[in-house]
């Protein structure tokens, strides 16, 4: 029982810590302050009928923010640490090595992810509440729009703990991001063009925010030769839980790399 | 629980961020900058501006116009965008058929009468260089503000020269209903914090 208490106190330490280096006061606040206010102060210009495209548009550069902070986050909060020996110190403590890994998640992606959900559905709320919106969508939308960016929030995780180095992790990462995005947007391309309504699903496995407009927003993916994909919704209920099984196994990677392999 | 409460203090800042953001926001916010879709008629007796809309909910229509006019507006064209997104409104919203029925009128009453068989409610305002009105409908895709001149027998129209319609998509009320228990929870949850800080702020200051 000492033991298990004496191991909680560590990870609540250790949490503690790192909240408080990641985000030093007011940077929180801040955060939290322009998620709600951009959105809601540019949210009568957004002509989006639907709950799934108003997240998308209104969203979309909190979400490129958030991206940027967990970027920023993982490479001077685990690379960083690493570099400097800190890490090595951390895991000589009563704590084990996946309550750390969960640790840095937590504070790195947990945290701002978090907050932008929060953001994503106070202000959706108030936008929709006078015409009327299903809660279902709402909470689809949402996962949707996070999906993409807790993919490529652990990819680069995965990096910093691969790179070990807090500015070359960075740099690498950053390459990385605008590769994958790349990638993703011709591969969107070429399943628009190719006109194949599976490679459609294929690619929301990938950015399921597509399957969830197809979904909601009834005849709005449209592939030429008017071919109109309009999933039900078992199917794009199993799109997405394809995109978070993704995401859950890189975790799962990432954690048994860190408790079996990782030598700081 | 007490040292607990002071450090969880953050939590309650964030929640207060969020409500002051949702305020101010709402006092910022932009308005609705819906201009005039269709409104280059020329009709005979009555200027119309066509203004579709998507989804919105409570129109503030502000009209100002060039000369004392008299202005109908005639509301409700079914929100087509809900039930056929494919189709874009305005293929739904049939102009012509608009423009034609109130191309053939000559009075306010026939005028009244013809969007009213168009399944159209006509509201009117008195005369004058400024009007405003509020509507609010859940289905709604589309207003029609017509104008005429009451001076003329035969009123050639006169074009309102700016029509501003403000769909409120973000209500003020709905924005207080929502912040204002927001803000009391973050006040609630920072409290201990805040005195913490302050107390720590006077002693630094002290030193």
């Amino acid at each position: 029982m000492g033991r298990r208490y004496s191991r909680l106190r560590a990870d609540l330490n250790i949490l503690e810590i790192s909240l408080s280096s990641s985000y030093r006061f007011p940077l929180l606040e801040g955060l939290a302050f322009l998620y709600l206010f951009f959105p809601i102060v540019f949210a009568p210009l957004i002509r989006a009928p639907y709950v799934c495209q108003f997240v998308s548009y209104a969203f979309g550069l909190p979400v490129f923010l958030t991206q940027i902070l967990i970027l920023v986050n993982l490479a001077y909060s685990v690379a960083s640490e690493i570099e400097s020996g800190l890490t090595q110190t951390y895991i000589t403590y009563p704590v084990k090595r996946a309550d750390f890994i969960l640790i840095k998640i937590l504070v790195g992606l947990g945290v701002p992810i978090t907050l932008l959900a929060l953001a994503e559905a106070i202000v959706t709320y108030m936008a929709f509440s006078v015409v009327g919106f299903s809660l279902d969508e709402l909470f689809f939308s949402i996962l949707a729009s996070l999906g993409q960016l807790v993919m490529f929030a652990l990819v680069f995780l995965t990096i910093s703990l691969l790179i070990k180095k807090g500015g070359l992790a960075l740099g690498i990462s950053i390459a990385l991001w605008f590769i994958l995005s790349i990638a993703i947007s011709i591969f969107s391309l070429f399943v628009y063009f190719s006109g194949i309504k599976e490679f459609f699903y294929l690619s929301a496995l990938l950015n399921p925010t597509n399957i969830v407009n197809a979904y909601y927003a009834k005849g709005s993916s449209v592939l030429p030769g008017g071919i109109v994909v309009e999933p039900t919704f078992t199917e794009m209920v199993l799109v997405l839980l394809g995109h978070y099984a993704i995401n859950i196994v890189l975790l799962a990677i990432i954690i048994a790399y860190f408790m079996r392999r990782f030598e700081p | 629980m007490m040292r607990l409460y002071i450090k969880a203090g953050r939590i309650g800042y964030v929640v207060i961020s969020i409500a002051l953001a949702i305020l101010l926001a709402t006092a910022l916010r932009f308005p609705m900058p819906y201009g005039t879709d269709y409104n280059e008629m020329s009709r005979e007796y009555f200027a119309i501006e066509i203004i579709h809309l998507d989804r919105f909910y409570r129109y503030d229509v502000e009209v100002e116009l060039s000369k004392s006019c008299h202005l109908v507006a005639c509301i409700y064209i079914p929100n087509y965008t809900r039930t056929y997104p494919l189709i874009d409104v305005e293929m739904m919203i049939n102009y012509s058929a608009i423009v034609e029925a109130v191309a053939n009128c000559t009075t306010l009453e026939e005028l009244k009468d013809a969007l009213e068989s168009m399944n159209m409610t006509a509201v009117y305002a008195a005369t004058g260089n400024y009007h405003k009105f509020s509507y609010e409908s859940k289905d709604i895709g589309g207003i029609v503000v017509a104008t005429v001149n009451p001076d003329r027998d035969a009123p050639q129209f006169r074009y309102a020269s700016r029509v501003n319609v403000y769909a409120i998509i973000l209500p003020s009320e709905i924005a207080y209903k929502t912040s204002i228990p927001i803000l009391a929870l973050g006040i609630v949850l920072a409290a201990g914090r805040a005195v913490h800080d302050v107390k720590r702020l006077l002693l630094k200051l002290k030193r």
